[in-house]
This record gives structure tokens, C-alpha cells and sequence, in this order.
């Protein structure tokens, strides 16, 4: 067998190793948590929080009025809303990279992101 | 020394590769709601005749146009002139008559499974609201009897609630029965705000409506990549397509909007023949199309006829579909043969056979 001339038998290690991780990234990274929950009101961004901290809530303002938010433990979701059929209070938490909640009575819409560039494993939409 | 110098060059090489790959430039995106869903639009570059920013402004304007449009809650909205008596003849907006003449077509080649009269029955099962419940079953029959004159079967032919004049005004064949597209305007929303964005200097895009989602263009590096959400796990994956020349997807499912009672699942996707929740066997289905309006349009009766009867023609029409079926054994899955190779990190087998 041919021995590599600059390469050798750890440097193939690290190199797989290399290759397997980048990998990894691309199958991992659909199945990706966010790091950041951003809330948009008539497609302004009007509040962000990271959801990497321990649980906290706060307040966005919608077109109906107040809307409590409960965000931290890496997830985020509607507390209460004066929507009429309280349909974003049923979606629960969520935590992934491009999962939504939505009020539009509200006109709300707060995104699970990422901080920081994207990585090759992202996902443009998840449906 | 100079091999291990070009030893470490290389290894360098490789790693930035590696850790670059798949890197590129941020889009410019935007979130917001319209037309009882919420919006999304992504933009790659930045060098179109307007702003990012102004492009995804004249977006949302557009959208706010056809939530007016399309609205089927608004009593005194365009679509209310379309509820009038058997025989009126009526003049709509030239938009509503195109979106119009694809929901009749989508309903004739699909032998009655696209219906753009399940207004009512929507309101008779309350789905999507606080008060969801199975309304008893002569209830049902009632509606049926009222909107088609008879409780049809399964091989009944639907009468049409409306036709088209060549000269684009709408006859009514039905009584005082409110239109909802519901069930395809979305589409026709996203390839509008699509085309807009080219028009503005933007042809590499991505934009969704409540889940129909149009990518154009090659994106600056990598393919489109879309998440399916298992249908039973919405926290993970069925599977993730990658598209390298944009196209639509879109997906219906049980689990959108649904309430249960008795331990059964009802959903919001009706089969207008039983005036119920269909009950084929299919908890979802996704489409790949070339537009948004035919994926949205086409998705209902794909879920409605299963595999079985709709897999032939998906293939006649060029539509990519993959069904998920819920079984003892955990989901499984059919897909035409257009779709085989289409999902990367596939988690829902081949089911044995058709339903």
C-alpha cells in the first residue's frame, strides 16, 4: 500500500474526524434547538429573548393588547392572550430552530432562531 | 519542515472547509400575519431596485390586499357577492375569478374532493374555535340534503356550486352559499408575493403562508432545505427535502387544526360527500409543485383520496406527493415515484401497500 507522504495515520484521524462532525452537522441540524425566540408584531420585530436562562415572562403588546410570554429552559410560549379562541395558548411550547407561534388576532408571530450565523445544517423552513 | 508545513496548510485547508461549508450571506427576512395565517418571506442579496427592506414592506401590503380579498369572514367582503340567489349572475374582482376557475378545475379533475362551499360545515363542526364538537348526525344529513339537494354517496357526482361566463362574470348555482378558499388562496397569495419580489430585483426568495411555501432561484450556496414535521411528533422530523432549483411544498395534515372527542381525532380537511372529517387513512400528505396555488389547491383532495386513488393522478398532473398513514405498528408512509429520493434523513418507512 502506498504511503501518504504527508499525511499521517493521526492526521487521516483528525481529518475523518473532521468530516464526520461537518456530517453530522448537516443531519444533526434539522433536529436543531434555537437559542433565541424573536416576537413580531405586524412584521416589526418588537422583542427577543434568549432561552438558554432559567423561565421568565414579559409582555409584547399586539393589536388586541397585552400578550404574556413565558420564555426560558430553551423554550418559549404564550401565557395569555385576549384573542377570542385562545388558539396560541394550545400551541404550546416550542424550542426548535424555525418553530412559530401565532396569534393573528394579535398580529403576532414570535420565531424560535438561532444566534449567530447559520450553519450548514439549517433548515430554511420547517412546515 | 517544509513537509510539515504543507502538512498543516492542508489540514487548515481542510478544516476551514469543512467548518465553512454551507456558510453564506444572512437573507433579509420578515415575519408578520395576514389572511389568518402568518407570513414569512426570506430574501437572498441585496442589490435589487428597492430596499430589502421596501420589498418586504410592499410584501406585506400585498398580503393585507388579499386578506381582504379572500376574506369569507367579512359579510359585506368581495367574496359575500358571490352568496346570492340560484341564478344571479355577478361581476367579482378579476383576481378572485382566477383563483375561482383553479378551485372548479382542482374540483372536477378531483371528482368533487376540493370543495370551496365547506364554509358552512366548518361552522356546523365549530373546528378551529372553542366550541369544536360532532354535531349529531342528522345535522350533517340536513346540510347535505340542503347544499346538494341529496345525501350523496361515494360515486355521486357533486353539483358545482357556481360557473364561470367566458366574459368572467359567475353564475350561482346554489343558494345564498358562502365561498371559501380557504383552502387555496394562500397559494395564490405566495406566488404573487413571489413574482412581486422578482419584479423588485430579488429572484432568489423564499415565502410561506401558514405552511405553503415557494422558494425561487438558487440560493448563493447549498439547496432549499424544508422540514417536514412527523405528524405525531411535532417536535421532530419526517424528513427534510432539499430542492436545488426552488419549487413549492406544501403540506395537510390531521394534526393543524383539530379537536377529539371519544378518543377520535376530528380534523378541518372535510370530504364534501360525507360532509365529515375524511377518514381515508391519511394523516398527512405533502406536495411538490411547481407553483404554490397548485400545491395548496391540491394537497385537500391528495389527503382525501389517499395513494390509492390519488397517486395516479399526482403523476398525470406532475404533482410529487408523500403520504404518511397512521398504523399499529407507528406511521408509514407511500410516495409517488417522482418523490422517491426526494427526502434526506427519511424517518417514516414504506408502508406494505396502498390505502
Amino acid at each position: 500500500m502506498p504511503r501518504l507522504r504527508f499525511l499521517g495515520p493521526l492526521d487521516i484521524l483528525v481529518v475523518f474526524g473532521i468530516g464526520a462532525g461537518a456530517a453530522l452537522a448537516w443531519v444533526a441540524g434539522p433536529q436543531a434547538h434555537g437559542s433565541r425566540a424573536t416576537a413580531y408584531v405586524e412584521g416589526e420585530a418588537v422583542a427577543w429573548w434568549t432561552l438558554d436562562g432559567a423561565p421568565a415572562n414579559d409582555t409584547v403588546v399586539g393589536a388586541l393588547g397585552p400578550v404574556a410570554i413565558e420564555h426560558g429552559n430553551g423554550a418559549v410560549r404564550i401565557m395569555a392572550s385576549p384573542c377570542p379562541n385562545r388558539v396560541c395558548l394550545r400551541q404550546g411550547r416550542v424550542s426548535r430552530l424555525h418553530d412559530q407561534l401565532v396569534c393573528v388576532p394579535s398580529h403576532l408571530v414570535i420565531v424560535v432562531e438561532d444566534v449567530g450565523n447559520r450553519r450548514d445544517g439549517d433548515l430554511d423552513a420547517v412546515h | 519542515m517544509a513537509e510539515s508545513a504543507i502538512r498543516n496548510a492542508l489540514l487548515m485547508s481542510i478544516s476551514v472547509a469543512a467548518l465553512l461549508a454551507g456558510c453564506g450571506p444572512e437573507p433579509v427576512s420578515r415575519h408578520w400575519t395576514a389572511m389568518s395565517c402568518n407570513f414569512e418571506a426570506a430574501i437572498h442579496g441585496s442589490d435589487g431596485k428597492v430596499p430589502p427592506r421596501s420589498a418586504l414592506d410592499t410584501l406585506q401590503d400585498l398580503s393585507a390586499r388579499y386578506d381582504s380579498l379572500f376574506t369569507d369572514y367579512d359579510p359585506s367582503g368581495p367574496l359575500s357577492a358571490l352568496r346570492g340567489k340560484k341564478g344571479d349572475t355577478v361581476r367579482v374582482d378579476p383576481e378572485i375569478i382566477q383563483v375561482l376557475t383553479q378551485a372548479l378545475a382542482v374540483d372536477r379533475a378531483s371528482g368533487g374532493s376540493f370543495d370551496i362551499g365547506v364554509h358552512d360545515l366548518k361552522q356546523l363542526w365549530g373546528i378551529g374555535s372553542e366550541n369544536a364538537h360532532v354535531p349529531p348526525a342528522d345535522s350533517v344529513k340536513l346540510y347535505l340534503i340542503r347544499r346538494f339537494g341529496f345525501a350523496p354517496t361515494a360515486t355521486d357526482t357533486l353539483p358545482s356550486p357556481l360557473r364561470i361566463l367566458p366574459d368572467g362574470r359567475v353564475v350561482l348555482l346554489s343558494d345564498s352559499l358562502p365561498i371559501d378558499l380557504g383552502g387555496i388562496a394562500k397559494g395564490y397569495a405566495v406566488d404573487r408575493l413571489s413574482r412581486k419580489l422578482s419584479e423588485l430585483g430579488y429572484p432568489v426568495h423564499l415565502v410561506q403562508a401558514g405552511g405553503e411555501i415557494l422558494t425561487r432561484a438558487r440560493k448563493p450556496v447549498g439547496p432549499w432545505k424544508i422540514g417536514i414535521k412527523n405528524p405525531r411528533a411535532l417536535d421532530s422530523l419526517a424528513g427534510v427535502i432539499t430542492l436545488d432549483s426552488g419549487m413549492a411544498v406544501s403540506t395537510s395534515g390531521d394534526y393543524e387544526r383539530y379537536f377529539e372527542s371519544d378518543g377520535a381525532r376530528y380534523h378541518h380537511i372535510f370530504d364534501a360527500r360525507t360532509g365529515s372529517p375524511a377518514r381515508g387513512g391519511t394523516i398527512s400528505v405533502t406536495l411538490l409543485c411547481p407553483t404554490s396555488l397548485a400545491c395548496d389547491a391540491w394537497s385537500k383532495p391528495m389527503f382525501v383520496l389517499g395513494p390509492r386513488r390519488g397517486r395516479i393522478l399526482a403523476d398525470s398532473l406532475g404533482l410529487q406527493a408523500f403520504w404518511i398513514r397512521e398504523t399499529s405498528g407507528g406511521l408509514c408512509s407511500r410516495r409517488t415515484q417522482a418523490w422517491h429520493g426526494r427526502l434526506a434523513a427519511d424517518a417514516v418507512p414504506e408502508c406494505a401497500s396502498d390505502w
